[in-house]
């Protein structure tokens, strides 16, 4: 019945991807219909210590091959009810015990990978990258690992197709100026040399997190709300809304009324899972973002 | 200290010292208010602060959000590290004075663990990083966890001071144990949690400043009134007993005024260490041992040294910012010892 299930995938994964407010049924869709066609090479048990890969895996069709997920995947709704193991608090018998075939990590802070190894766990780190490219291969990647590449593909695929629709509609009316964009409330920042940095430069922003020093290489820099204050940015976007920020507290800062952004009505509040992440979702990042400076030229 | 140590001769808060602490803070809110991320003409900027003050209308040169960095921004920022830093060495000096430890903080009774319980439950919970609740949690928080180790050194005695110290030990180590097991169940803010321990001046504003300003003019104010107490019982307590003082009336009095400024201290600008062991006892070794002397030298000491250490910590690493904690103990740390090598007054 393999013939069939393909095209059907597809389609859903597709709806998936550019659908606005059907992402909640998706899912289950997805479950009925992909049942049998885990091939058989393919690991079975998929322990995923990401957000982001877990949603990738639900993506691709592999839920049926997930045996366990960390406490912060919260995307698709079925990755609540897996078994949970803390990514953060790192502890290789808990992840053992889950009896995994694959084991996909997105950090080895704590030397994650050598500890799954020495008990013969087969370990697939993905690192976050740096653009928007690199997300796509590592979607190809990841499918490739879980038998799922054609799908994976195809995802991927059109993942930038859309992405590079709404960016190409968005920039029509030249470039939208400066940007700054909140990952929390002590002004921590991205700067270009990140995915998400890479989102807003697609975009031909320009960064005012690139100004300032960047002395891990991490691209995440902290920046003093002077700093902000004096760059002034054409547009703030928050990546901490969904930890209590919005364009009311951003104003509300001692002299942030002063901000451009804040006066025009340009501060936007991103959905902090999305904003934080680089899995399929990212098409809705985008389509955020596109729709501020949209919008911003039209009114 | 020895009863050695208290001074015989009646000291007399002289001006030469008073005018030198008074000089390094006034240079160090200078250059405050002059330096940050963004350029702007010193000139304008001090135009600008005098344009704010009442019945003076100048024309700075400064566009509005220029003038919103320096009036919302730097100016109440260095007022503020002003006040928390004279709170923080006034109350460490008073402390060093009522327990007779030269060890005494002004998180001896529990402030800071407390005030970092209430505030990491706060945050945990979504508040978010520094903010009114934050602080208002804080407080309750350092509150809770000295009124604990009153009532638990009653318990063991007549609360004498060793009772009070242990007690302290015991109510801080519990706090810290709470805070940690509710920062581990929330791994997700755990930035924001250490940002607060780690003390941070960059997001306050005029709100802090009305808020902790009453408080430190009413703690520092009885802690002056009780510095000659103080001396006197810097002799013995039983000593001090028989000259009339009532020790245990004067403990309370200076303990709760040196605590309430603390905490609310605490609460607006997180745990700031280091601020009221060093600038108390720099005092006591370049100016003398009598608390008429230290107490109001580390009011202006402290205020300088917390206002010089917050712009190291803003200019460090433009246009981030190092946590003020990190810079009074990396600044600190050094500077007190060449004081305690150079000094001649060591006991």
């Amino acid at each position: 019945m393999r013939w069939i299930h393909v095209p059907l995938l597809l389609l859903v994964v597709v709806a998936a991807a550019c659908g606005d407010g059907g992402s909640s049924e998706t899912p289950a869709t997805v479950t009925t219909i992909t049942l049998a066609s885990t091939p058989p090479d393919a690991p079975a048990r998929v322990v995923s210590l990401s957000a982001t890969h877990t949603e990738m895996l639900y993506a691709v069709g592999a839920q049926d091959q997930i045996a366990g997920t960390d406490l912060t995947s919260n995307f698709p709704l079925p990755a609540e009810e897996t078994p949970k193991v803390d990514a953060f608090n790192f502890d290789v018998e808990e992840v053992a015990a889950l009896d995994p075939d694959l084991v996909v990590l997105a950090f080895d802070f704590a030397g994650e990978v050598a500890a799954l190894e020495a008990v013969q766990i087969p370990t697939l780190l993905l690192p976050p990258p740096t653009t928007l490219d690199g997300a796509y291969d590592q979607l190809r990647e990841l499918g490739e690992a879980v038998g799922r590449g054609e799908e994976a593909a195809a995802l991927a695929g059109e993942m930038q197709t859309a992405i590079d629709e709404i960016v190409g509609a968005a920039t029509a009316g030249g470039d939208p100026g400066t940007v700054f964009h909140e990952i929390d409330n002590t002004l921590f920042s991205a700067n270009s040399s990140t995915f998400i940095g890479d989102v807003y430069s697609r975009f031909g922003f320009e960064n005012i997190a690139d100004e300032a020093a960047d002395e891990f290489g991490s691209g995440f820099v902290q920046l003093s709300p002077e700093f902000v204050l004096d760059a002034d940015p054409d547009f703030i976007f928050l990546g901490d809304a969904g930890f209590g920020e919005t364009a009311e507290t951003v104003a509300a800062r001692p002299g942030w009324d002063q901000l451009t952004a804040v006066q025009e009505g340009r501060v936007v509040e991103l959905d902090s899972d999305i904003a934080g992440r680089w899995g399929p979702r990212s098409v809705e990042l985008v389509r955020q973002i596109g729709q501020a400076i949209v919008a911003s030229q039209g009114g | 200290m020895t009863a050695a140590a208290a001074p015989v001769a009646p000291a007399r808060l002289r001006f030469r010292p008073l005018a030198v602490a008074g000089v390094a803070l006034a240079g160090a809110m200078v250059l405050g208010v002059s330096l940050g991320p963004a350029s702007l003409p010193v000139g304008g900027v001090f135009l600008e602060i005098l344009d704010r003050m009442p019945l003076v209308t100048v024309d700075s040169g400064l566009s509005e959000r220029e003038a919103a960095i320096v009036w919302q921004l730097r100016v109440p920022r260095v007022v503020l590290g002003a006040l928390v830093g004279a709170m923080l060495a006034t109350a460490g000096g008073a402390y060093q004075g009522v327990f007779r430890n030269p060890l005494a903080d002004p998180y001896l009774l529990g402030v800071a663990a407390g005030a970092g319980l209430g505030a990491t439950i706060v945050i945990a919970a979504g508040a978010g990083g520094p903010g009114i609740a934050v602080a208002a949690a804080a407080f309750a928080g350092a509150i809770a966890a000295v009124v604990l180790t009153y009532a638990l050194a009653r318990t063991g005695g007549v609360g004498s001071t060793a009772n009070l110290i242990l007690a302290g030990v015991a109510v801080a180590a519990f706090f810290t144990a709470a805070q940690t097991f509710v920062q581990q169940r929330a791994a997700d803010t755990i930035r924001e949690v250490f940002s607060w321990i780690l003390g941070r001046l960059a997001t306050v504003g005029w709100a802090e400043v009305a808020l902790l300003a009453p408080f430190v003019a009413v703690s520092a104010a009885v802690l002056f009134a009780s510095r000659r107490l103080l001396d006197v019982l810097a002799v013995g307590e039983e000593e001090a007993g028989t000259l009339g003082v009532r020790t245990d009336r004067l403990r309370l009095v200076v303990v709760a005024a040196a605590t309430l400024g603390s905490a609310v201290a605490v609460a607006v600008s997180g745990l700031i260490g280091f601020v009221g062991i060093v600038v108390p006892h720099t005092v006591r070794l370049l100016a003398g041992h009598s608390y008429r002397l230290i107490l109001p030298l580390a009011f202006v000491g402290g205020a300088a040294f917390l206002v010089f250490a917050d712009l190291l910590a803003r200019v460090i690493i433009s246009p981030g910012e190092l946590p003020i904690g990190v810079v009074t103990a990396f600044v600190g740390a050094p500077f007190f010892a060449v004081v305690l090598r150079t000094s001649r007054r060591i006991t």
